[in-house]
């Protein structure tokens, strides 16, 4: 019993000194850019500062919102219906493209012909396709794009989101946890270093909530995170 | 000429306004271990948590030539709170900032103590 409790409060730990990595970063650069503001800076220049400084708070209150979600999983308030993901990538990618761009990123989508709805809840499939493509952007190189792909798998049974970059390979550690279908928990700083092991925490639990999974393929010159969540068998409205 | 490496490209590029210095940027080790090839900074100005190897990996990689062994390195780090100068001097690290305290003008002026533009 005592060691139950001891594993559940470093449990508890490691998750807060993940959340408290991921928000420090943000929360850094902000203090920076507004530290930038006081010099002598032209109105262009000036303006392009607000704009990194708006983009970038957006990143830390979608983690805090994201979270806020993760703890109200087991309430079950996420009601799951027929989804059409094509919407909710395009919606992303239309949200993403100045922070892409902001990063000399690029992001490409990609959809093949004969994908149905997903069951899903929209506003967690949209933290699903954020995060992935967070994630492929953070681990892109410079100038390089990453690709989203929506597919039909499992004879038309699933459908798989994925985003695939180029860059460093995923750890190898972390593609075996992934191999699981679920992260039990934000992978420890240590492990992965950055600003990923958080956000793959998050997707991996709200596919779970939607009956779905996780999972990677190692490249080369990068890596393809994907989840696969249940066709729905319902026709498209749009 | 210097060199600044942290895998947040926006905190990489203001790292390089705050030092005042010529600056590439790189948001991982290995491309700057590539560019080292072509070019030798006056000054590194590092992070340490980054895609791939670690800072500590390139600190190590740094100090296997002769060359870039001598180049001063200053670490901006959010994990900057568990790291002392003393452990580090013989990795080259002239200068450890904590990035939720640090201040621009401090930066600027380690970076002029190590360059040689005025």
């Amino acid at each position: 019993m005592q060691r139950e409790v001891v594993r559940d409060l470093f449990g508890v730990e490691s998750e807060l000194i993940s959340v408290a990595h991921e928000l420090k970063t943000p929360l850094c650069l902000i203090r920076q850019l507004a530290f930038s503001l006081r010099n002598d800076l032209s109105e262009r220049e000036m303006m392009k500062i607000a704009e990194q400084i708006s983009v970038t708070s957006e990143r830390a209150l979608r983690m805090v919102n994201e979270l806020t979600k993760v703890a109200r999983l087991e309430d079950a308030l996420f009601d799951l219906e027929p989804v059409n993901p094509k919407r909710i990538c395009e919606q992303a990618v239309k949200e993403l493209e100045g922070y892409f761009a902001m990063n000399h990123r690029k992001l490409n989508v990609r959809y093949s012909n004969n994908f149905k709805l997903v069951v899903a809840n929209p506003e967690l499939l949209a933290s699903i396709v954020y995060n992935l493509c967070g994630n492929a952007m953070y681990y892109s190189e410079k100038d390089t794009p990453s690709e989203m792909f929506v597919k039909s798998v499992d004879f038309g049974h699933k459908v798989r989101i994925g985003v695939r970059d180029f860059g460093p390979s995923l750890p190898m550690n972390i593609y075996r946890h992934l191999k699981t279908g679920f992260l039990k928990a934000p992978t420890s700083i240590a492990m992965r270093p950055g600003s990923s092991g958080l956000g793959l925490y998050i997707v991996s639990r709200f596919a779970k909530y939607m009956h779905g999974r996780v999972g990677a393929t190692r490249h080369d010159d990068g890596t393809t995170l994907f989840v696969d969540l249940l066709a729905s068998n319902q026709r498209s409205l749009f | 000429m210097i060199f600044v490496i942290d895998d947040d490209f926006l905190m990489a590029e203001v790292l390089g306004k705050i030092a005042g210095e010529e600056a590439r940027t790189f948001s991982n080790g290995i491309e700057a271990m590539k560019a080292l090839n072509d070019e030798t900074p006056e000054l590194i100005i590092l992070d340490v948590l980054l895609v791939g190897p670690t800072g500590f990996s390139f600190l190590n990689e740094l100090q296997s030539y002769d060359d870039t062994g001598k180049i001063p390195v200053i670490l901006v780090s959010s994990v900057a709170g568990s790291m002392k100068n003393s452990d580090l001097a013989e990795y080259g690290v002239v200068a450890i900032f904590d990035k939720a305290t640090l201040l621009p003008e401090e930066l600027a002026a380690e970076v002029k103590k190590w360059t040689t533009k005025a």
